[in-house]
């Protein structure tokens, strides 16, 4: 397998690469007289039965890492500045403050940079850390209700920090595959 | 609290994990493909012929990972077959402990079946 398929990135996400590889074997094996809708299908719900799974064996370290790198990008990210800046988008005017925009960038890189770190030092554990964080940001959002939005915190935290967790997660397997022979 | 004692709560009645009904019911289907090569598929297929019950491939691989890591089974890497797209098999084995834990909760069902008619006309 010189480039990994998206069925096993996915499952690769939530078990081992070995065990990634023999789960899609056998979802391709029993596929064969299925459509391909039966197989996405399969395949999705197996990796969040893995997934599941992984944050029942280990719930007290997937709640503290996900509290601490929520705490991480909201408070410490931003340095003392109020925490998550899109909040000041309902106060200010965007045509007359282009440094926003630059600023809502860096939001998002450092979102993704987060969302890549976690799989690089939590490999066994960083997407279900990074859903987790994810979660803590919405519950902060509907107990606290800040003034901001799941919109925001879509835009803003979920898609760069799992952008960047599956772009790393992605890069270890391609280098496993290309110069470990892993499979 | 004498130090056995306390050896005993710690270590050996940890050893007596319980199994789940659904881990059962895998266990079994592994040692009946014993000859056959039990793994993911066939266990899948086992389980849905015996017991006319699909279960998903999210639960057996669940369960059987749930199970390697209490030591009731052991996989190895089988062949790659083109069938598969070029990937491996995981087969599966019960372990002694697995076939003692088997044991156990089949000793318990007659244990409590023991006088019951549950089957029976009268039973309410």
């Amino acid at each position: 397998m010189s480039k990994p398929s998206l069925s096993f990135t996915y499952l690769s996400l939530f078990t081992t690469i070995e065990k990634a590889n023999e789960i899609e074997g056998d979802l391709i094996e029993q596929s064969h007289h299925q459509t391909k809708l039966w197989f996405g299908t399969h395949v999705l719900l197996t990796g969040l039965a893995l997934f599941r799974q992984v944050v029942i064996d280990n719930l007290a370290s997937v709640f503290l890492l996900s509290y601490a790198t929520y705490e991480l990008m909201t408070k410490v990210m931003f340095l003392g500045i109020r925490p998550l800046q899109i909040y000041l988008r309902h106060e200010l005017d965007l045509s007359r403050m282009p440094g926003i925009l630059v600023m809502f960038s860096l939001l998002f890189l450092m979102a993704f940079v987060i969302g890549g770190a976690l799989i690089r030092f939590l490999p066994r554990l960083g997407i279900e850390v990074a859903v987790g964080t994810i979660a803590f940001c919405v519950l902060r959002m509907i107990v606290l209700q800040e003034g901001y939005t799941l919109v925001d915190i879509a835009i803003y935290i979920a898609a760069p920090l799992l952008m960047g967790s599956v772009y790393i997660h992605r890069k270890n397997l391609r280098h496993a595959i290309e110069m470990e022979g892993a499979i | 609290m004498t130090p056995s004692y306390i050896y005993y709560i710690i270590v050996d009645m940890k050893k007596l994990q319980n199994l789940g009904e659904f881990e059962q019911v895998m266990l079994l289907a592994i040692i009946r493909l014993k000859d056959a090569g039990a793994y993911g598929v066939s266990i899948r297929n086992e389980i849905s012929t015996r017991t006319k019950r699909s279960p998903t491939p999210g639960a057996v691989y669940t369960t059987l990972e749930r199970l390697e890591g209490k030591g009731f089974v052991k996989s190895s890497v089988g062949e790659a077959t083109a069938e598969r797209g070029g990937r491996a098999k995981r087969y599966y084995r019960v372990t002694a402990a697995g076939l003692a834990a088997v044991r156990r909760a089949h000793r318990d069902y007659r244990s409590l079946l023991q006088g019951l008619d549950i089957l029976g006309e009268s039973y309410v």
